[in-house]
């Protein structure tokens, strides 16, 4: 029997051969075994400096719970990082898989890692999966570029959002989002605005100081100044430097909503949904600097311990037998003779 | 008519407990019920004590997890039921004064059961009381009416995860003596309660579908006792 064709070596991805064998014996009536998912609540939403992202940190196998604390929020790059619903295999397999891609382009280009780069890989990976690789991802960060958040399903297809949630507590933690996004951290950005115009004052307060050097009336572009000046400006300075702190403050304070407001929605699904729980994760990524905050709430801890405690004494458990193999062979050494021929 | 099997059901999951004492018998379950990854309420009894206004049984208690659609209407069947043979009970206990007994309660959940086979009440039920002596005793149900009298039993969402530990905890040191199966536990009431808690608390925390509130019932010579522990929510 003469083969038609060449066989051509396998080009990696989903070999489906034995789907036909899979079909045959469900009919017989033999299950599957079934893949573990995460049911899930993963939120990220963009404040002003940056991105915050949340999760919970429940596992769930069908109806029961697999692992109380897991970690759903997956780093990516020094400042990307992802959270993953779905089949947990599938989310720890894909995020692995780009973070190292990544790392290599970083060593490539010797430049920060861009949100776009990791979100092109992630989505032409799941595209060719067909949907297979069952991860829906939020992935967010920030690079040169700015704060950014995107959302990825697993047939490939993705989102770019200024809030976002995706898992089966998704409903519910976006209920929360719809309601009170703006609201929170709108107020802090018109604050901001207004320290921003404060600021410039203050700014060509100093400036205007300096103008009025005499050294530089005379068009100089040097700007060098008298004592006198010197004074003025630290005056004007002192001030700028405390409506920058104040500044800071407000910064802190839209973070500190920010991670509120996600808090409040990870914990609206981790009660309302039943396939989320436990604990909340958060992450805050901001130029420069990302905070991990692993089990930033814990709402739920167990509410009754026995006080009695529990004793297993010995002849609890019946010994039926006791049968001791020795695994060690005892080899005897006959000198010389064995090896002569 | 039921002719498409399954879809007319739904599993609303929750757990119940009980274990039978020298004196008393515990009756415990959780108050959740829910309907796929969502909650209906945190607030849903699944005990009911087969009082009502004519206490006939008053040291019965029935607790059924499962479809709780079936579950009411198991509970006004029986307390129908319960009526219809008290009226002739009153003639009977003129005659003999007796009320209805806990076997006989048990008996007659069993052929209410069965009398549904071919579309059955999709309820996992566990009923307790005291018997004629005073003692604790349990009765464990299937669907279809199949009981049997046994010293403690879990039934629900919940009850693979617990009858592992009541097993260690309760039965007699050897499992391969076949101590009589209806025995009570020589465990105090205070230590079964407390170890109905502990063991919903650890139910909780691997079973979705359970948690919320517990509610505990401990039925003893003096009567009907009910307490509420907070389980975890999420």
């Amino acid at each position: 029997m003469a083969k038609a064709r060449v066989d051509l070596p396998p080009k990696g991805g989903f070999s489906f051969d034995l789907c036909r064998r899979n079909e045959m014996l469900t009919k017989k009536g033999i299950q599957l075994p079934g893949f573990r998912k995460t049911g899930t609540t993963i939120v990220g939403l963009i404040f002003e400096d940056g991105v915050i992202l949340g999760a919970d940190t429940r596992a769930t196998e069908g109806p029961i719970v697999a692992d109380k604390n897991c970690e759903k929020i997956h780093y990516m790059a020094p400042n990307i990082y992802c959270c993953g619903a779905g089949t947990a295999a599938d989310t720890e397999a894909v995020t692995d898989m780009v973070s190292s891609q990544l790392q290599l382009h970083r060593y490539a280009t010797r430049r920060e890692s861009r949100v776009i780069t990791a979100l092109t890989l992630l989505k032409s990976h799941l595209f060719s999966y067909q949907g297979h690789v069952s991860a829906a991802l939020v992935l967010g960060g920030v690079d040169v570029t700015g704060p950014h958040l995107h959302t990825v399903y697993p047939h490939g297809s993705t989102d770019t959002l200024p809030f976002a949630t995706m898992g089966s507590g998704s409903l519910a933690a976006m209920a929360v989002f719809e309601s009170k996004y703006k609201e929170g951290l709108t107020n802090c950005r018109d604050k901001c605005r207004r320290l921003e115009a404060e600021l410039q004052l203050a700014g060509n307060c100093t400036s205007a100081a300096v103008r009025r050097s005499p050294v530089a009336e005379e068009g100089s572009r040097e700007m060098v100044v008298s004592r006198r000046k010197r004074r003025e400006i630290a005056s004007c300075s002192s001030r700028l430097h405390l409506l920058r702190e104040f500044g800071e403050w407000i910064r802190e304070l839209a973070r500190e909503d920010g991670i509120q407001l996600v808090g409040e929605a990870i914990c609206s699904g981790i009660f309302n949904d039943l396939g989320s729980g436990s604990n909340v994760d958060v992450c805050v990524i901001t130029k420069g600097k990302t905070d991990y905050l692993r089990n930033h709430q814990l709402p739920n801890p167990r509410t009754y311990i026995s006080s009695r405690g529990y004793s297993f004494d010995r002849g609890y458990t019946e010994v039926l037998s006791t049968k001791i193999t020795p695994l060690k062979l005892k080899a005897e050494v006959v000198e010389n003779d064995a090896m002569e021929e | 008519m039921a002719l498409r099997g399954d879809w007319v059901y739904e599993n609303n999951g929750g757990t119940c407990v009980a274990i039978a004492g020298a004196d008393y018998t515990v009756v415990a379950a959780d108050t959740r019920l829910s309907a796929g990854y969502n909650i209906c309420t945190r607030d849903f009894s699944k005990i009911c004590t087969l009082c009502g206004l004519l206490p006939l049984a008053d040291n019965c208690v029935l607790a059924s997890s499962g479809f709780q659609g079936d579950m009411k209407a198991l509970q006004n069947n029986l307390s129908a039921r319960h009526h219809i043979y008290y009226i002739f009970v009153q003639i009977y206990q003129h005659q003999h004064n007796k009320k209805m007994s806990c076997r006989a309660m048990a008996q007659h959940l069993s052929n209410i059961l069965y009398y549904k086979r071919f579309f059955p009440y999709y309820t996992f039920n566990i009923l307790g009381g005291l018997d004629n002596e005073g003692k604790g005793c349990v009765y464990t149900y299937d669907a279809v009416g199949s009981y049997e009298r046994v010293g403690y039993s879990c039934q629900g969402t919940g009850g693979t995860l617990i009858m592992p530990v009541l097993d260690n905890q309760l039965k007699s040191p050897s499992p391969l003596l076949l101590a009589a199966r209806d025995a009570g536990t020589p465990l105090s009431e205070s230590e079964a309660v407390d170890l109905v808690k502990d063991v919903f608390a650890s139910a909780t925390e691997r079973d979705i579908y359970t948690g919320d509130k517990l509610e505990t019932i401990i039925v003893n010579a003096a009567g009907i006792r009910q307490e509420f522990i907070d389980l975890r929510k999420d």
